[in-house]
């Protein structure tokens, strides 16, 4: 309810144009990294590795999967959720009058973005430590993952954000 | 209202051609085909007169690869009528002992018990792989499996076991190989199955084409 109030009483939300950019075209990459992955994992062929040999290794292993689904395709959800709540801001180029749903999604990124890199931290890990093998598309999408995460709480910490809760 | 249209319209067609051209360069990968069947020097499983033949180039070292051999296993146990299976040798370079497991499968071999020293290497895959010098443990595995030691060694060193490895490792590459288990069906190179019962589908679909 606040946040409605405050959506009228000081109705613009600014993002610093550099932030929305940057998360667009980040998200946009890790949702095309994804999805490239996706389609290899359904089709079931292997990958072409570059930069690191063991792309395979990972793709192939027990760690693909989490609740029957393949962890790439939650990736691709996750990007494109990201790129939506991106476009929606840039959407309204005044962002005099952001309306609920916006506010909320913008609202809702440095959460998002958090699990996201969590998620980032875990696979990392499996690879490192478990798998024992890189793959540079998974490794592709910890740097996107990991920058988003960093955009998020660069949104954070901007005060229009902070106002307006 | 029209400027909304435009910028919605313009993302929307961006993402689909993306999107599609993923899809187009992830499934235009050059088909793989393998001209000869088994040769004598193939490690088989199955019945050798079967005309289905599954031949997987595999990594004893590969977390996937030992996954998948106990995905073959059972295939080859149901269906060992109707097929005939064969292991060959591509320990990629990544895994930093897996092709001195490939010559202690092969050494093993050399006195009848490759299946024997294959399931065991890969039953046992996290323990050598995690050691500095694993060829202690292969050679224990060797002991265990009640194999000559002297012989064992003998042939874990000679030329012609490291030569027929490293030849299999070869053409795995010279074919284009990129990853490991490899899987061919009648000579044609197969998307690793995702599940058992796909695996089992096709290995039946493929039995009945050929009856």
């Amino acid at each position: 309810m606040k946040v409605l109030e405050n959506s009228f009483v000081r109705p613009s939300l600014k993002i610093p144009k550099w932030l929305i950019y940057s998360i667009v075209i980040v998200a946009f990459l890790g949702f095309l990294d994804a999805t490239y992955l996706t389609v290899k994992e359904y089709s079931g062929e292997n990958l072409n590795c570059v930069i690191f040999d063991g792309c395979n290794e990972v793709a192939n292993s027990e760690y693909r999967l989490i609740l029957g689904l393949p962890v790439a395709l939650y990736g691709v959800i996750y990007y494109f959720g990201i790129l939506f709540i991106g476009l929606l801001y840039l959407d309204d180029p005044s962002r005099k009058f952001p309306n609920i749903f916006k506010l909320l999604s913008v609202k809702f990124l440095p959460i998002y973005t958090l699990i996201g890199f969590v998620m980032t931290l875990r696979f990392v890990y499996l690879q490192l430590f478990v798998i024992k093998a890189i793959c540079s598309y998974c490794m592709m999408s910890a740097v996107t993952s990991t920058l988003l995460f960093f955009f998020g709480m660069t949104l954070l910490k901007n005060k229009f954000y902070k106002e307006s809760i | 209202m029209n400027k909304r249209i435009k910028f919605w319209g313009i993302t929307a067609v961006i993402i689909i051609f993306s999107v599609l051209l993923i899809v187009f360069v992830a499934g235009s990968s050059t088909p793989v085909f393998l001209k000869d069947g088994i040769s004598d020097s193939d490690w088989i499983q199955g019945n050798k007169n079967a005309k289905v033949v599954l031949i997987e180039y595999s990594d004893f070292e590969c977390p996937a690869c030992k996954i998948f051999a106990q995905e073959i296993q059972s295939i080859v146990d149901e269906f060992s009528e109707h097929i005939v299976f064969t292991y060959r040798h591509y320990p990629l370079n990544i895994h930093e002992y897996a092709i001195q497991a490939a010559y202690a499968a092969d050494a093993a071999g050399a006195q009848g018990k490759f299946w024997d020293m294959h399931d065991m290497l890969f039953l046992t895959q996290e323990e050598w792989a995690s050691q500095k010098n694993p060829e202690e443990s292969f050679f224990n595995y060797a002991k265990n499996l009640g194999l000559d030691m002297k012989k064992f060694e003998e042939d874990y060193n000679s030329k012609s076991v490291r030569g027929r490895v490293e030849a299999s490792q070869s053409f795995a590459q010279e074919l284009g190989l990129t990853g490991t288990p490899s899987l061919f069906i009648n000579g044609k190179k197969i998307n690793n199955p995702r599940s058992h019962e796909s695996f089992r589908k096709l290995i039946r679909e493929t039995i009945s084409q050929n009856s």
